[in-house]
């Protein structure tokens, strides 16, 4: 009886409606990778389960195997990132770091750093003062660790060192171009050496080397256009939460995100 | 290879009805035999009220609940406080809570709640209505109603910060501990918002006058 049940860690990154009241999941975990499980009757407030399995939680879950999907039978915070769920200012950073998880990693596809990735992030989301620079790095290592490694330090195309000035991104080779090879992609843009140093740091295993640096608003500007296209390279399709954050960020009510205009 | 076990309109009203939610292919297959064997009256009157119900329901101009009326029975009602608002993510909401009686203000739905993992931005829902509505004056309060999850709470705080510039109360149900609930299993959230909306307790009214 007892080895139908399992316990793992896990994150939930997406959820449907299943049945009555129920949910099917999918979830992150440590050990098994991404996985989709169902939780039945999630929906009715007195669910036992329910605040435990919303997005952007750290839980223990006891799930049963079944035949198709397996289903969950306890369930406990073991982290809550309380601002991360419910500050506007965070919230999208947050999802916009497990929708692109979800994007970017198969089912039964198991990858401690990535999970490790995972939950710093979440932590670092949850605390620090600006959840842009958390997100970001995020999206840099979680391309380096899924084999998207931006070729950073010298020309993708021709392999020569980079000069200071006249460097562009490409997004579908995936690296910066010299001045000679800028035509080899004619989605490449042009990128200050400050942007390309930032991307290189933050491609780093080391977040504390990348966070020290302080970076000034049109820097910040073009690491998003570099993530951005990115995103769109390697995904084909913009994620719901990037979108979201632009919007919101152009918004006339209020700025949202990194630092606050006047 | 799926081999064809039965005849054709059957299996398409097996498919049509597994695409409703919560309805597996089980199920279809159940409510298609039990409809196979069922009656001509009782099957035309539900196709019959599966068409009025497309052809007749629209949607209330001034709050976005169903109706077969325009103004819905409760906007046009004489007796509701215009100047409450509740805010909801569906049509079902406003069931919900015209079933406890207490609130005889008015409502507003709209149509979802803000979910980028499901492709759900703000400009999908009726919020430029719902900031238009607060415009045209009248409105003192603004109740939002949206579901304790993570996607409702994000669109409540939207609202509240769409709203920042509107001269209006803008107020949250509070999210207790749900009737029935031990607070043992409880998540944070829910723990940290039942002490924030924690109530001074009173001596009950003693009954009859009696001391
Ligand atoms: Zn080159
Ligand atoms: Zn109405």
């Amino acid at each position: 009886m007892h080895e139908r049940l399992y316990k793992t860690h896990a994150v939930v990154l997406r959820r449907y409606d299943f049945g009555e009241a129920g949910r099917q999941l999918v979830v992150y975990t440590p050990n098994l990778g991404k996985l989709s499980m169902i939780a039945k009757g999630v929906k009715r407030v007195t669910s036992k389960l329910a605040g435990h399995l919303e997005p952007l939680t750290l839980s223990t879950i006891v799930a049963a195997r079944g035949r198709n999907l397996d289903t969950v039978t306890q369930v406990d915070t073991v982290e809550a990132f309380v601002h991360a769920r419910t500050d506007p200012d965070r919230v999208y950073y947050g999802l916009l770091v497990i929708e692109l998880l979800d994007k970017l990693t198969l089912e039964g596809e198991e990858n401690r750093a990535l999970w490790d990735l995972l939950i710093q992030t979440l932590r670092r989301i949850d605390a620090e003062d600006d959840p842009w620079a958390a997100a970001a790095y995020f999206q840099v290592r979680l391309f380096v660790l899924s084999g998207y490694k931006p070729e950073v330090g010298r020309c993708v195309e021709c392999e020569q060192p980079l000069e200071a000035s006249n460097i562009h991104f490409s997004p579908t080779l995936g690296g910066t171009l010299c001045p000679n090879c800028r035509t080899a992609d004619t989605r490449a843009f042009a990128v200050s050496a400050n942007a390309v140093k930032l991307l290189r740091l933050a491609a780093s295993p080391s977040y504390a080397a990348y966070a020290r640096i302080r970076v000034p608003v049109g820097v910040r500007d073009e690491l998003d256009a570099i993530l951005h296209s990115s995103r769109l390279s390697i995904t084909d399709r913009e994620v719901g939460s990037a979108t979201l954050l632009e919007t919101l960020k152009r918004s006339s009510y209020r700025p949202i995100g990194g630092r606050r205009e006047p | 290879m799926s081999m064809r076990i039965t005849a054709e309109p059957v299996e398409r009203l097996i498919e049509e009805f597994s695409r409703l939610p919560g309805i597996g292919p089980k199920t279809a297959s159940r409510l298609t035999f039990w409809l196979l064997r069922a009656s001509d009256d009782q099957a035309r009157s539900l196709s019959e009220a599966l068409r009025d119900m497309k052809e007749k329901i629209i949607l209330c101009s001034q709050c976005f609940n169903i109706t077969e009326t325009d103004p819905c029975f409760i906007c046009s009602s004489p007796t509701r406080e215009r100047s409450v608002v509740c805010v909801v993510e569906e049509p079902l909401d406003i069931l919900a809570i015209e079933r406890t009686h207490e609130f005889k203000g008015l409502y507003h739905v709209l149509h979802g709640r803000i979910s980028p993992l499901e492709g759900i931005r703000p400009d999908n829902l009726k919020l430029r209505e719902l900031q238009a509505r607060v415009r045209a004056g009248g409105i003192q309060e603004v109740i939002i109603a949206t579901d304790p999850t993570l996607e409702g709470s994000a669109t409540a705080f939207h609202i509240a910060r769409m709203l920042a510039q509107e001269p209006v109360k803008v107020t949250r149900l509070a999210h207790g501990l749900p009737v029935g609930g031990d607070l043992e299993y409880a998540d944070e959230v829910t723990i940290s918002r039942a002490l924030q909306g924690r109530q001074e307790m009173t001596e009950p009214e003693p009954r009859n006058g009696r001391r």
